[in-house]
């Protein structure tokens, strides 16, 4: 009895703690579902992910960053942020264009060139060399709308078969809903468990959940068993 | 009693070989030599959007503006754009009538021609309404042509849309037809361009067959216009029947029924419509096909149909990259190799925990269990099922549920319990329902994170029940 109380007290402070935490900061979406800024650099040949990451990492220090190959060739890159600044956009483009560039070829353009002063937005060609974009988010509800139906389908079976297979554990409707009742505190514990730690929210969170939900349900099943075997 | 024995030992053996055979050819492939290299001729995994990357598409509200010489009518409405190809008939254009007999020569459109500057876009229907609306109907349009796997970006300010799709699809099709195309149907003039009907009236577009003395197919898409769409129909049927005139020359006025611009049928109506009171036409698409090319082209109407029975895009949108960007994924190339060697090294350490604790048949049932994710493995390869994040864990869950399976079933049969087999399948049956009926429902949809899941399950859960009753149940 004392060990069902401290259970239940533990779960309950990890739903409070989970709630307070979606509440403050919302669950830490993957970069890549929220909103985020996108550079796209053309390269004349293959880069090196290495070089990239090297480079974002003197830019952005601290900040969150992505580097994704684009084009069959690889030989542009996708770097994303959640924002980036001018300045940095500024600094990226500096550093991405230098990065394989022959010197000696470098040494003699700039002695011919005259002195004017140009930005890097000038030298390269927008459209062409570089792109700039403001993503917007993939919303959750768009990610979650295909798993409504055929778990609602699921659940639906398996409700009337809890109903017709167990109808001898007691009254099938509160057999019903209290599995029901045990698998959403699953539910609202994994979400809580996932918030608390800040594992990134990403598309392969849902079945990873579905999953986990199924699988306490065949648990749950299993003890419906015993009882019934008894 | 011995010799029986002996047979079974032999048997055993040779099944021990042969799901040895299996596990090898599953995870490491059968290498032949071609053009002077070794090529594994087991097909590789299907890989989604996760490991095997993205095509992109940044679709973008159309903001060009061109000028175009129109038709409009005496309240300054746009009654149609004036066609370049038929200027011929300008001066003699059609007069909309019903006394053919009487032969009354067309000499006028009844609208005037001017020349306007006509925006892609009004400003007034850069909404964010119509942006929602716009990717709402797309993608609705995505999952009716069978896009398995998609997400969508909308920037609800400029109306800006990045749209994600699987290599997988059909790309080409996909973006022209779910994407770029808006939906929009009309009958024009094919002679001045004028709208004789718009979508407004259409009430239903479906698809048709019938089949020819030839044994051949004919394809038509069927349209069904409301009531006042009838009595236009009516009136344009009247109009475009072909007729002789006082020279004695056949004169064939045609009209054209389009699909956003484009031309389904251009033609003109033989006499025998001269009665014609119906609201419903066939549009002939396509005619004299083999049996075997019927879902295809019936496919491709079907999805014209559902252009035409849905919205039209409230945004016309351009697309800033045509052929779409490949955006590789982040997971590295060797993921699938991961994998593999992750599940081999379950089995492995699976059939020596169970050598330890069941001895000799403990081992065999090890071997039995490799032989059954081997064979799993093939399946999902030459089925050529999608495999996602999702389906690995899947996979992984079908790997511990056998091993629970056996486990149990070793139990027993240690415990010499009557009718073993039959007590253990029932037992983890009754457990494992719920995702018995996960492994149904899932495999039926067309999103490959669901189908891809629901189908290594259900793969998985047959193969297991199968191979089981027969193999594993004889051996141990």
């Amino acid at each position: 009895m004392k060990k069902n109380k401290i259970i239940f007290f533990v779960l309950a402070l990890i739903l409070l703690a989970g709630i307070i935490m979606v509440c403050v900061k919302g669950f830490n979406v993957s970069l890549d579902l929220r909103a985020h800024d996108t550079l796209k650099f053309s390269f004349d040949q293959k880069f090196n992910r290495e070089d990239i990451t090297k480079i974002c990492d003197e830019v952005f220090k601290d900040k969150i960053y992505e580097i994704k190959k684009v084009e069959v060739f690889s030989d542009s890159v996708y770097i994303i942020s959640p924002t980036i600044t001018e300045k940095e956009e500024e600094a990226l483009l500096e550093k991405l264009n230098n990065l394989y560039v022959n010197e000696d070829v470098e040494a003699t353009e700039s002695e011919g060139s005259e002195e004017v002063e140009q930005t890097i937005f000038d030298k390269l060609e927008k459209g062409k060399k570089y792109d700039f974009y403001h993503d917007s988010k993939i919303r959750i509800r768009d990610i979650v709308k295909p798993y409504i139906i055929p778990s609602v389908i699921t659940a639906l079976i398996i409700v009337v078969y809890i109903a017709i297979r167990y109808k001898k554990l007691g009254n099938p409707f509160i057999t019903v809903c209290k599995t029901l009742g045990e698998m959403l505190v699953i539910l609202l514990e994994v979400l809580s468990i996932i918030a608390i730690t800040r594992i990134p929210f990403t598309t392969t969170v849902i079945p990873i959940v579905m999953f986990i939900i199924i699988i306490s349900l065949c648990i749950r099943f299993m003890m419906f068993e015993k009882e019934l075997n008894k | 009693m011995k010799g029986k024995n002996l047979t079974k030992i032999l048997m055993s053996i040779l099944l021990v070989l042969l799901s040895i055979a299996v596990i090898i050819i599953a995870f490491v492939g059968i290498y032949v030599p071609k053009s002077n290299k070794l090529k594994n001729i087991i097909p590789d995994y299907k890989l989604g959007t996760e490991a095997n990357g993205i095509i992109e598409y940044r679709l973008v509200p159309d903001d060009s503006e061109e000028e175009i010489e129109v038709w409009v009518d005496s309240k300054g409405n746009i009654k149609g754009y004036v066609e370049d190809g038929s200027e011929h008939t300008h001066d003699e254009s059609v007069e909309v009538t019903s006394d053919l007999e009487e032969n009354t020569t067309t000499t006028d459109t009844g609208f005037n021609e001017e020349v306007r500057t006509i925006k892609k876009n009004e400003e007034s229907s850069l909404t964010k309404e119509n942006f929602e609306k716009s990717k709402k109907l797309i993608e609705n349009r995505l999952e009716k042509f069978g896009a398995t796997e998609y997400n969508i970006r909308l920037d609800e300010k400029t109306g800006n849309m990045v749209i994600e799709l699987s290599q997988n699809d059909n790309i080409p099709y996909l973006s022209q037809v779910a994407l770029l195309s808006a939906g929009d149907f009309d009958i024009i003039d094919y002679q001045t361009g004028v709208i004789l009907m718009d979508k407004s009236h259409l009430k239903d577009a479906t698809v048709v067959s019938n089949v020819g003395d030839n044994n051949k197919y004919n394809l038509y898409l069927q349209l069904t216009f409301d009531d006042s769409g009838k009595e236009i129909l009516k009136e344009i049927v009247k109009q475009y029947i072909s007729y002789t005139n006082e020279s004695g020359e056949e004169v064939q006025e045609r009209v054209s029924f389009r699909v956003d611009g484009s031309s389904l049928m251009t033609t003109y109506f033989p006499d025998d419509f001269e009665n014609f009171d119906q609201n419903i036409l066939n549009i002939p698409y396509v005619s004299d096909i083999e049996v075997e090319d019927v879902n295809d082209y019936a496919e491709s109407l079907d999805n014209i149909a559902y252009l035409l029975n849905h919205d039209t895009l409230p945004v016309k949108y351009v697309v800033g990259n045509s052929n779409g960007l490949f955006i590789e994924s982040n997971l590295s190339d060797n993921t699938m190799t991961i994998v593999t060697l992750v599940i081999v090294s379950i089995l492995g350490i699976t059939t020596l925990l169970l050598l330890i604790k069941f001895g000799a048949r403990g081992f065999l049932a090890g071997i039995m269990n490799a032989c059954l994710i081997g064979l799993v493995i093939l399946v999902l390869k030459y089925v050529k099922v999608v495999i996602s994040i999702s389906s690995i864990v899947a996979l992984f869950a079908v790997i511990a549920l056998n091993i629970i399976f056996i486990i149990s079933y070793l139990r027993r049969k240690n415990e010499n319990e009557q009718g073993a087999y039959l007590e253990t399948l029932k037992r983890y049956y009754a457990i494992t329902f719920p995702l018995v009926v996960m492994s149904f429902i899932f495999t039926f949809f067309v999103s490959a994170s669901i189908s891809g899941l629901g189908s290594v399950l259900f793969w998985g859960m047959l193969l297991q029940i199968i191979y089981n009753t027969i193999i594993l149940k004889y051996v141990i």
